[in-house]
């Protein structure tokens, strides 16, 4: 009989089922889309040839159909959240959005479901949460219980950071294969001591330097507003990242290929494709490609007993369903289409595996208290009398200003973190280089910049003027990332859409999502500090803010009223939180769930709260730790 | 006068298609390059010969023209050793496309010369290609397409630049990258001191210290 049946083949299941596979264990993966190619060339072809190069461009299903249009949803078989979803007519267009979303504000992360899952487009950021993150009611229990009645459930971690977490974070870091130097990253008592990681840090890029001067003698309270002046000083460090900075597990050194998203053309970035392929090589591991896990079904004894799954074809069309049985199961899909499975597995009871159906009254936990870093960015062009910075080239970040990610004013608002951009304004105003050249050659005046023609009309240039004034152009662009921690609210929420269904026949999954004033906060105090920077810097700033973009917002923060808006970051997390008991929660520490201890939810949907840090090393932490209790089990 | 088709005569050539439409774009091509054979003096023994040649010609016409356009060199457009050759690669293309049908009378604007251009040949270019852009809106938009292929390896339909124009960039062209290597040799990167996002041939490091000078990247721009 099998030993494990895991659902999805991404960060989390790849690390558990090569640890198991190790360990003699027989796993069978079930995964919901197209198999890896062969070649990684196959995703650098589509990638090249994509008109829009967003972070799903090189993975299937294909962004378009046929005729050219965006797939419609019902189409698909394993269909998922794209960037091309996410614009202010699509994302509440069930047509377009793979996702129903009916919430007060878009639900703007993507994700793949693809072997190797949504971490094939992330970027590498490596940082582990900070210790008071894992113990927010520290904070005082009048704080947590004003935020209860503010409608956010804070809750302490089920497992504190100086646990055995510290020991897997290291582990998941040799796994990853992470480049830091532990004394600059030995902040905010992340307890570092005389730890190594395994590679040296990756060095700072030109803006990094550039911002670090800027920063440098300037109290931190004069940028980063009043409510952080007891710290010491901003700086910027180099960001830990899955990135090798020297040849690591048979791959080469990053070159500097500036598309960590959405791919690197020499896996220099870490992507769980290479740990699937070593739990396959194992020979206990065995994968189901295109096999979407429909039920989760339940024996006598409350435990899980077997898992349906749905087969589709190279055309997209359902050929087979079966079910598959196993000692244990782990469900390790995302914080979106693992309670959305969950909630499917409602025909034995109402609702839905994992949730809790003991009281009448309580409404279970399952699909609750999703969350994002709720991701602003802000972008202009450094001072022509200074030296350019040449953006589009090296790693997508390889700095940071990350001591702003805990203080005491995280009893007022969240914390954030600044990530440094290299590859200019690509993504912000919609694809460049391209916009700045067709500005340039075709007289508009998108990017901004383009206004040196009579009376500050666009100009329109040829020959030596053109490249010239591109040449000027981009290589001063910079852009600014931050990352807002998000309170856990539990209106925010995954369920299963009544209406709409997959090219497969299943339910797709239906969002409510809005931001806490807590959060809102925190983004207000993003957009001030980025005001700060770009003053600092003696650099114009150009991010502009549409008029109908879904997800702005003006409030009034330090004084001052504040326009600001948030991308997705690409993580969702905490729609399965860990706590103690099924009293707060759906898992216990070890990611089983209370009601089915047979049944282990992996990936960031167990994280109970957010903090800063991005979260697949954390998930990389907390899998190899349950694997080893898995281990231990069989 | 400008030998470039009124309205009337694009629109016939536009609704050329297949095997006639080509014959059809050929012979313009034919026709517009007899004029630089002749003054260069090249003798033809059989008519399948001159037509190479006529191409040959045509396409470093097209070469020059794309120079005055990009502000390349045209010997960085076209390299010595060149196993890309995406200057072969965009001649054949454009000559696909629609809304092309100034492109033989442009390639007329620009002389068939091997050598570097000289700032002053290349001024001449851009003079003769700004008074044909003031008579007609095609051969405006197309010269536009021209510039940003070489620059994006994407090719923007000109009838597409010019609502952009004429909507102050609200109405956003789409585009077709025309290959792989188009994108990856787009001269936009090398404009920037950069390369193509997801192909590099650096090493480990390099965006720690200022890139090469313009040369190293197929400059200095005339």
């Amino acid at each position: 009989m099998t030993d494990v049946v895991i659902v999805g083949a991404g960060v989390a299941g790849a690390l558990i089922a090569h640890k198991l596979g190790k360990a003699g264990k027989q796993v069978v993966i079930l995964e919901a889309g197209a198999a890896i190619p062969p070649n990684i060339n196959a995703y650098m072809e589509r990638f090249y040839k994509s008109d829009a190069k967003v972070p799903e461009s090189p993975y299937t299903p294909e962004l378009f159909d046929k005729t050219g249009k965006m797939a419609d949803p019902k189409d698909v078989p394993a269909g998922r959240q794209n960037a091309l979803m996410l614009s202010a007519e699509n994302w509440q267009e069930p047509a377009v959005s793979y996702a129903i979303q009916k919430g007060k504000r878009p639900f703007a992360s993507t994700y793949e479901r693809i072997g190797g899952g949504t971490s094939m487009h992330w970027l590498g950021t490596s940082l582990r949460l900070l210790p008071s993150d894992f113990k927010m009611e520290a904070l005082g229990s009048d704080w947590v219980e004003m935020q209860r009645g503010l409608g956010s459930d804070w809750m302490d971690w089920p497992i504190a950071y100086d646990d055995d977490l510290k020991k897997h974070y290291a582990d998941a870091e040799a796994q990853l294969g992470v480049s830091a130097d532990a004394a600059e990253q030995d902040y905010l008592k992340l307890g570092l001591g005389s730890y190594e990681y395994p590679m040296p840090g990756i060095p700072l890029s030109l803006l990094d330097q550039t911002v670090a001067a800027s920063l440098k003698g300037k109290k931190p309270e004069s940028l980063a507003g009043p409510d952080v002046a007891p710290l010491a000083e901003l700086v910027v460090r180099s960001t830990p990242a899955a990135r090798n900075s020297r040849p690591y597990q048979g791959r080469r050194a990053c070159a500097g290929n500036t598309n960590c998203i959405p791919i690197c053309p020499i896996q220099a970035k870490y992507d769980p494709t290479i740990t699937l392929n070593d739990a396959l090589s194992t020979g206990n591991v065995t994968i189901m490609y295109q096999t979407v896990a429909s039920e989760v079904r339940l024996g006598e004894n409350g435990n899980a007993n077997e898992i349906k799954y749905k087969q589709y074809g190279a055309d997209g069309r359902p050929t087979t369903d079966g079910s598959i049985a196993a000692k244990i199961f782990v469900l390790a899909g995302n914080a979106i289409e693992t309670p959305r499975l969950l909630l499917m597995s409602n025909k034995q009871i109402d609702k839905g595996v994992a949730n809790d159906n003991r009281k009448s009254d309580h409404k279970g936990f399952v699909g609750k208290y999703l969350m994002d870093h709720p991701y602003y960015v802000a972008w202009g062009l450094t001072d022509p009398a200074k030296d350019p910075v040449f953006p589009y080239r090296g790693p997508l970040s390889t700095g940071g200003i990350e001591d702003l990610r805990d203080g005491p004013f995280r009893k007022d608002r969240a914390a954030y973190r600044v990530e440094i951009g290299n590859e200019g304004w690509n993504f912000v105003i919609g694809g460049d280089p391209n916009i700045t050249a067709l500005d340039f050659v075709n007289g508009a005046n998108v990017t901004g910049v383009n206004k040196g023609g009579a009376n500050g009309l666009p100009e329109t240039l040829v020959g030596k003027d053109l490249a010239t004034k591109l040449n000027a152009m981009i290589s001063r662009q910079i852009r600014f990332g931050f990352l807002i921690e998000q309170t856990p609210d539990a209106s925010n929420a995954v369920t299963l859409s009544t209406e709409f269904k997959d090219g497969l026949g299943l339910w797709r999954p239906e969002i409510k999502y809005d931001l806490s004033t807590y959060t809102r906060k925190g983004l207000a105090a993003a957009k001030q500090m980025a005001d700060a920077l770009f003053d600092a810097m003696g650099a114009t700033q150009l991010t502009a803010i549409a008029e109908n973009d879904p997800t702005a917002f003006t409030i009034d923060f330090n004084g001052k009223s504040t326009r600001v808006n948030y991308l997705g970051a690409g993580h969702m997390m905490g729609t399965y939180r860990m706590g103690t008991s099924e009293d707060n929660s759906v898992v216990d520490a070890d990611q089983c769930a209370h009601m089915h201890r047979n049944l282990y939810l992996v990936g960031s949907g167990t994280f109970p709260t957010a903090g800063t840090a991005n979260p697949t090393l954390t998930i990389a932490a907390l899998c190899l730790r349950t694997a080893e209790k898995i281990i231990a089990r069989l | 006068m400008s030998d470039f088709p009124k309205t009337d005569e694009a629109a016939d050539a536009s609704a050329d298609q297949g095997e006639a439409g080509r014959l059809g774009r050929r012979s313009v091509l034919v026709q517009a390059t007899t004029a630089l054979i002749a003054a260069s003096s090249v003798s033809f023994d059989k008519p399948a010969l001159a037509d190479t040649a006529s191409d040959d010609n045509a396409l470093l016409s097209f070469i020059n023209l794309s120079a005055a356009l990009t502000g390349v060199p045209n010997g960085s457009l076209r390299p010595n050793v060149d196993p890309i050759d995406l200057k072969r690669e965009y001649f054949k293309f454009i000559r696909l496309q629609k809304e092309t049908e100034p492109f033989a009378d442009l390639l007329k604007l620009a002389p068939a010369k091997r050598e570097a251009l000289t700032d002053a040949e290349l001024a001449d270019i851009r003079g003769k290609v700004a008074a044909a852009v003031k008579m007609n809106d095609k051969v405006k938009y197309l010269t536009r397409s021209i510039t940003l292929l070489w620059y994006l390896g994407g090719w923007y339909v000109p009838s597409a630049l010019q609502a952009h124009e004429q909507s102050k960039g609200k109405a956003r062209p789409g585009f077709q990258v025309v290959s792989a290597n188009a994108y990856t040799h787009g001269w936009i990167w090398r404009v920037a001191q950069a390369h193509p996002m997801g192909y590099s041939d650096m090493q480990f490091g390099y965006w720690k210290t200022t890139p090469a000078d313009l040369k190293s990247f197929g400059g200095p721009f005339q």
